[in-house]
């Protein structure tokens, strides 16, 4: 009677334990610098938002200023994911005008960190040269140990895995995968188990037998 | 028994199949409001800008000895991570000084938005009748 009652307290504590880790938001951070303050002895405010502007739409997207003729413009981005944002402060002074410069990132998610962000900017609106910053990296193209990034067909279905663990279904409907050692678990239409093959190439699960495309 | 079982697969299974799919976090960040101070030195800014970080926020910091960039960040969550930040801009302008507050937080996980944050850094900052302080 004990052993069940014991038997029933796991069962519970991990079923509890289960659902919370479904339900979660992705653990992440902030990660938030201030930048370089260029202090210009001519111009005027709106000279440093046309620069900021300039700027910020560069490397991120829509550049706002809120309110219009308030010197304070910010932008988030990149385009495929939001997970960066700045904001630039134009502040006109008698002779000329400072800016300064505020950067934030969702670490690990961001490819870059706060302070590449916030030199990549500060340069840019100095009109100095710019590296690019760090871009996805491409869809492997072998049959990763490390992941399900690719196209899978099999078992009646077509799914495109992404490397945001992300999936689509070629009829359109989304879901997501993740994979510990060799064991996978794809979300779409409910969650499956599957095993990943020792070259990559198949997963193999009570519901779906799938070959990968590489 | 194997009725009981089953019924219990089965709740087990429409929960998981109902259950949401971990949220999507953004980042929410504003330009907060610019105060001014026409007759105040530049210490009175960075002190009260690190007391107002060192209030709201924790990890207060300089970003340079005497730059008048300040930042800080967190609290941090039980995961250890930090889903806000802030950083106050102060600079000496005639005899007094501009100071302005940019706030970031990562939502879902954040309970206040950068909007609220940073009205709350405002308040800690000072206002006209402390500090002589205009905000707009």
């Amino acid at each position: 009677m004990e052993l069940k009652s014991r038997r029933s307290k796991a069962f519970v504590a991990i079923f509890v334990a289960c659902v919370l880790a479904s339900v979660a938001a992705a653990s992440s951070s902030v990660d938030m610098t201030t930048g370089i303050r260029f202090v210009r002895p001519t111009g005027t405010q709106a000279d440093c938002g046309a620069k900021a502007k300039d700027a910020l739409n560069a490397f991120l997207l829509d550049a706002q200023e809120s309110p219009p003729g308030s010197g304070e413009w910010s932008a988030e981005g990149p385009a495929d994911k939001m997970t960066g944002a700045a904001v630039l402060h134009c502040i006109g002074l008698d002779k000329g005008y400072v800016v300064t410069l505020t950067c934030a990132v969702q670490s690990p998610q961001s490819l870059y960190a706060a302070a590449a962000l916030c030199q990549t900017i500060a340069n840019r609106f100095a009109g100095r040269p710019t590296q690019p910053l760090a871009t996805p990296t491409p869809l492997p193209s072998g049959c990763s140990l490390t992941n399900l990034v690719g196209d899978w067909t099999g078992s009646g279905v077509t799914l495109h895995m992404t490397v945001e663990n992300g999936l689509l279904g070629g009829d359109g409907v989304s879901g997501s995968w993740y994979l510990s050692g060799n064991a996978a678990t794809i979300t779409y239409y409910g969650d499956h188990t599957a095993t990943l093959s020792a070259d990559g190439k198949h997963l193999d699960g009570r519901d779906y037998h799938l070959t990968r495309k590489c | 028994m194997m009725m009981r079982g089953f019924c219990l697969a089965l709740a087990v299974a429409l929960v998981a199949a109902g259950a949401p799919r971990p949220a999507q976090a953004m980042i929410d960040m504003v330009s907060g409001a610019r105060g001014t101070a026409k007759s105040a030195a530049l210490e009175d800014c960075n002190a009260r800008a690190k007391g107002a970080l060192s209030t709201v926020l924790t990890n207060t910091y300089e970003a340079g000895a005497g730059t008048g960039q300040w930042a800080a960040s967190g609290p941090a969550d039980a995961s250890g991570n930090a889903n806000t930040g802030a950083a106050i801009h102060c600079f000496p302008v005639g005899k007094g000084y501009v100071v302005t507050l940019t706030c970031a937080v990562q939502l879902p996980n954040s309970t206040e938005s950068a909007h609220d944050l940073c009205g709350r850094l405002e308040t800690a900052f000072g206002n006209q009748q402390n500090g002589g302080i205009a905000w707009s």
